[in-house]
């Protein structure tokens, strides 16, 4: 069997694998042949070696149970829920139409049968659409809410792919830059030489593959949407990001549209912005900005100069170290609870500590509550 | 070989090496068919399921030859799987070789 020959076997056996599993297999295999041929064997030989491709098929099948399973379960679920929907509806009109003629006379009655005729109508349409989906797989509804477009697929094959990948950073780096649009951002500091950067989890959302680049010591990993699909309504995603480097001074800054941030360890600085997420700082953090539009702020035992703006979400402070910097803590909306033992005045919504020489220290929260300990 | 025999060491084998050195799946796989005959694709399912465990994780590396390469190597897990699945190993042989021989001394 020839390369080309064997590659294509194994996809068709793998078809039921969401694509990018299928994808990165091929990749694995794609490399054992250029290998192998480097080491000068032929394409038949390397294939023999290889064994059937559909052998090696049902290993990775047996891998993943839930990949087919799970989309026969909700296609069954969906037909039934919609047939469920389409006999009621009948139901209403066969039953609710005479009854109403006879109660309100011909003219309101008449008038409410043609509402029911057309309710029915468009439910008859709907029934036949989402049979025609759900045998063609195709997409049915495109909502345009705003200026983004989000489609309604009957077909569920892209629902909840498992995701996961990894890469590893053994470049020097000096910063590191996170954007993330879809998952939750954790940063861990850890006992380790290299970066360990890994998304994980499952997410019903087309995402296109982790970017991650070195550039003088710049280290930037972007997690991008592909698109606003949503697959049966569902907006699924768990996927967490990991970025597990080794215990140095860098400069942190996550940028976050919907998952939470997580920040631990000891940096140099640290800039978080966050639109939907919480966000949860322990370490000590020379110089920090920290911006949350919704989601709760935690800090734990945090150093030096900061500043801290929370439009809706509480903002906790947890201080271990006594440190003489000043904090001031603004927020527009929600209680302000302090439970260390620095004393803070209070003007309006601003809290000031009375130690200290400089504002290091800035909270901003314009919505949720402020909780200070240490 | 028996092939339960196989499959079920092809894990230690893949693990064992990793804890050398990083390997890419070529490397893995010829090693291993060296000394062990096995179809050798089997081990990307083994290797994709190690990765999956969290005791084995991957990166690209380039190459001077070709496209860059996916590199293996152990997590501390894999680590702690690895010395566990050797003392099993070791501890299994050993009563193996005994009740093979059959000198069972009352």
């Amino acid at each position: 069997m020839t390369k080309k020959d064997y590659l294509r076997k194994l996809r068709r056996s793998l078809k039921d694998l969401p694509d990018h599993i299928i994808q990165d297999i091929l990749r694995d295999y794609e490399e054992h042949f250029d290998d192998g041929q480097r080491s000068g064997l032929s394409e038949e030989e390397i294939s023999r070696g290889l064994g059937d491709p559909k052998e090696v098929a049902s290993e990775y099948l047996k891998m993943y149970p839930h990949a087919k399973k799970q989309k026969k379960d909700s296609k069954l679920w969906d037909f039934l829920w919609f047939v469920f929907v389409i006999i009621g509806g009948l139901w209403v009109v066969v039953n609710f139409v005479p009854f109403i003629f006879k109660l309100t006379g011909s003219i309101i009655g008449g008038l409410l049968g043609f509402i029911f005729f057309l309710v029915s109508l468009i439910l008859v349409v709907v029934l036949i659409a989402i049979i025609y989906g759900l045998f063609k797989g195709k997409q049915v509804f495109n909502f345009v809410v705003g200026d983004r477009k989000f489609t309604f697929k009957t077909s569920d094959e892209d629902r909840s792919q498992r995701v996961n990948e990894s890469q590893i950073i053994q470049q020097p780096v000096s910063d590191i830059a996170v954007e993330s649009h879809l998952s939750a951002v954790i940063i861990q500091q850890e006992d380790r030489n290299d970066i360990l950067v890994e998304l994980d989890g499952y997410s019903s959302i087309r995402r296109s593959p982790l970017q991650v680049e070195v550039n003088n010591g710049h280290l930037s990993i972007i997690d991008e949407v592909v698109s606003q699909t949503i697959v049966n309504g569902n907006l699924n995603s768990n996927l967490k990001l990991w970025v597990r480097v080794p215990q140095k001074n860098f400069d942190v800054s996550v940028k976050s549209s919907i998952g939470s941030v997580k920040i631990n360890g000891n940096f140099n600085s640290c800039t978080v912005d966050a639109n939907l997420g919480s966000l949860k700082i322990d370490g000590h953090q020379n110089v920090s900005e920290v911006k949350c539009d919704m989601g709760s702020i935690r800090v734990h035992n945090n150093f030096g100069s900061g500043n801290f703006t929370a439009s809706m979400g509480s903002v906790q402070w947890y201080q271990a170290n006594n440190n003489p910097h000043r904090f001031i803590i603004q927020k527009t909306m929600g209680s302000f609870k302090n439970n260390s033992q620095k004393v803070f005045n209070q003007h309006n919504n601003t809290y000031r500590s009375q130690e200290g020489i400089e504002p290091e220290v800035r909270i901003r929260s314009k919505m949720g509550s402020i909780r200070l300990e240490g | 070989m028996n092939i339960q025999y196989k499959k079920g060491i092809l894990e230690l084998c893949v693990l064992t090496l990793l804890t050398r050195r990083d390997h890419y799946g070529y490397e893995l796989v010829e090693t291993i068919s060296k000394s062990i005959e096995i179809s050798e694709g089997t081990i990307y399912p083994l290797l994709r399921r190690l990765s999956d465990a969290h005791l084995v994780e991957t990166y690209l590396q380039e190459s001077n030859v070709g496209p860059p390469r996916k590199y293996y190597r152990l997590t501390k897990k894999g680590e702690k799987s690895q010395q566990q699945q050797h003392q099993q190993w070791t501890a299994f042989s050993q009563s193996m070789k005994t009740f093979l021989q059959g000198d069972d001394h009352d």
